[in-house]
C-alpha cells in the first residue's frame, strides 16, 4: 500500500510539473525581457529578499537561467517518471520555488502552494531508504496539507455571505442561473469542502469524497479555467488514501 | 491609453476559448489568472501606501505598468507614451497613472 500510494503521488506530481513547465515555456513572452514579469523590473525587489549579490540573483532569475532551468525540470522529470528520487524531488522543489518567487507567488496561487506541500512531502518520504516504514511520514504531511486545504477554503467560504446566498458562486461562473440553483450548488461546494475531513472515517467515504473532488476541480477546470488545480491536488489523492487506510488498519 | 489616441483599451481578464484538451492544456488560462491575481495583489498593495509616489515605487504597480505597455503595444505597435487606469467596475477608477515613456 505504501509503496503504490508513493508511486502514484510520485507520478501525479511529474505529470503535473510536466504539464506546468511546458506551459511556463509556451507563455515564454510573460518572463522575456518585454514581458510582463521582465527581470529588470523585479531585479531590485529580488536582490532585498535575497542577498546573494547581483550576480547571484541574474543566474537565477534571468530569461536565460528560466530556459535552462525549465530544460532542468523537463530532463529530471523525465528521469524521476522512470526512477523517482529524492535527489529529482529536491531539484523539483528548488526549481519550483524559485519560479514562484520569479512571479512574486502570484502565478497560479493555491494550486502553487499545494505542489509546493507535494514536493516537500516526497522529499521527506525519499530521503528514507526502499522499503522503509519511515517513508510514510512523507504521504501523511501530503494528505494533511491536502485534506486541510479543502477544509480551511470551505470554511473561509462559509463566513462569506455571498458564498452562503450563492451569489459569489455566480460571479466566479459567469452564469445567470436562476438563485435557487446557484445556491444549491453552492451549498454543495461548502458542504464538500467542509465535509472533507471525515473522509478519513473510511476508506468507502474517501473514495467518494475524492470522486466528488475529480468532479469539481473538472469542473472548475471547465468553467473557470483551473487545470493546474485539477493536477496539483490530485497528486495529494493516494496520499489521502493512504492515510484514511492506515488511520483504518489496512495495509 | 497612448499619446495619439483619446480612448482607453480594456484589458481582458476573461479565459481564452477552452476546448476538450482544457484539462490539460491552458497556458493562455493560466497566464491570464497570473495577471489578474497581480491585479488583486496590487489591490492589496495600494491600502498600505498613502500617495502617488508611494504607489510607482511598487513592484506589483510596476509589473501593472509593463501589462499596460503591452496591452497597448498590441493594438498600436509604435506608440510613444502611455498612462493607464484601474478601475473596480465602469465607473469607480482606483487608480489614474501618470503618463510614461515607454
Amino acid at each position: 500500500m505504501l509503496a503504490t500510494a508513493l508511486f502514484w503521488t510520485s507520478h501525479l506530481v511529474l505529470l503535473s510539473l510536466l504539464i506546468q513547465t511546458l506551459e511556463f515555456i509556451w507563455t515564454y513572452r510573460s518572463w522575456a525581457n518585454d514581458g510582463i514579469w521582465k527581470f529588470t523590473t523585479l531585479k531590485s525587489e529580488l536582490e532585498k529578499i535575497f542577498p546573494i549579490g547581483k550576480i547571484g540573483i541574474r543566474l537565477l532569475f534571468s530569461p536565460l537561467s528560466i530556459q535552462l532551468l525549465l530544460a532542468l525540470r523537463i530532463l529530471v522529470i523525465g528521469h524521476a517518471f522512470v526512477r523517482p528520487n529524492l535527489v529529482s524531488f529536491l531539484v523539483l522543489l528548488l526549481s519550483h520555488l524559485i519560479l514562484c518567487w520569479r512571479y512574486r507567488g502570484t502565478y497560479n496561487g493555491g494550486s502553487d502552494m499545494i505542489t509546493l506541500m507535494t514536493l516537500i512531502g516526497l522529499a521527506i518520504s525519499y530521503s528514507f531508504p526502499e522499503g522503509q516504514p519511515m517513508r510514510a511520514f512523507g504521504l501523511f504531511f501530503i494528505a494533511v496539507h491536502g485534506i486541510s486545504s479543502y477544509f480551511l477554503s470551505g470554511v473561509y467560504k462559509l463566513k462569506q455571505a455571498s458564498w452562503r446566498d450563492g451569489s459569489a458562486l455566480a460571479l466566479f461562473l459567469k452564469k445567470s442561473w436562476p438563485r435557487p440553483v446557484m445556491k444549491i450548488l453552492s451549498w454543495g461546494a461548502l458542504c464538500f469542502e467542509v465535509g472533507f475531513p471525515l473522509s478519513l472515517v473510511n476508506l468507502n467515504l474517501a473514495y467518494a469524497f475524492i470522486a466528488i473532488a475529480f468532479f469539481f476541480h473538472a469542473s472548475n477546470a471547465a468553467f473557470l479555467g483551473l487545470t493546474r488545480f485539477l493536477w496539483a491536488w490530485a497528486a495529494t489523492w493516494p496520499a489521502i488514501l493512504f492515510l484514511t487506510a492506515y488511520l483504518n488498519g489496512i495495509s | 491609453m497612448s499619446e495619439s489616441s483619446s480612448d482607453w483599451y480594456e484589458v481582458s481578464f476573461q479565459q481564452p476559448q477552452r476546448r476538450f484538451l482544457v484539462f490539460l492544456w491552458n497556458p493562455f488560462g493560466n497566464e491570464t489568472m497570473a495577471r489578474y491575481n497581480l491585479l488583486e495583489h496590487f489591490t492589496q498593495d495600494l491600502e498600505a501606501v498613502k500617495n502617488y509616489e508611494d504607489t510607482e515605487v511598487l513592484t506589483s504597480f510596476k509589473l501593472l505598468q509593463n501589462m499596460a505597455a503591452n496591452e497597448i503595444q498590441k493594438i498600436e505597435k509604435d506608440f510613444k507614451k502611455y498612462k493607464f487606469k484601474i478601475s473596480l467596475n465602469d465607473e469607480d477608477d482606483l487608480l489614474i497613472s501618470d503618463w510614461y515613456s515607454r
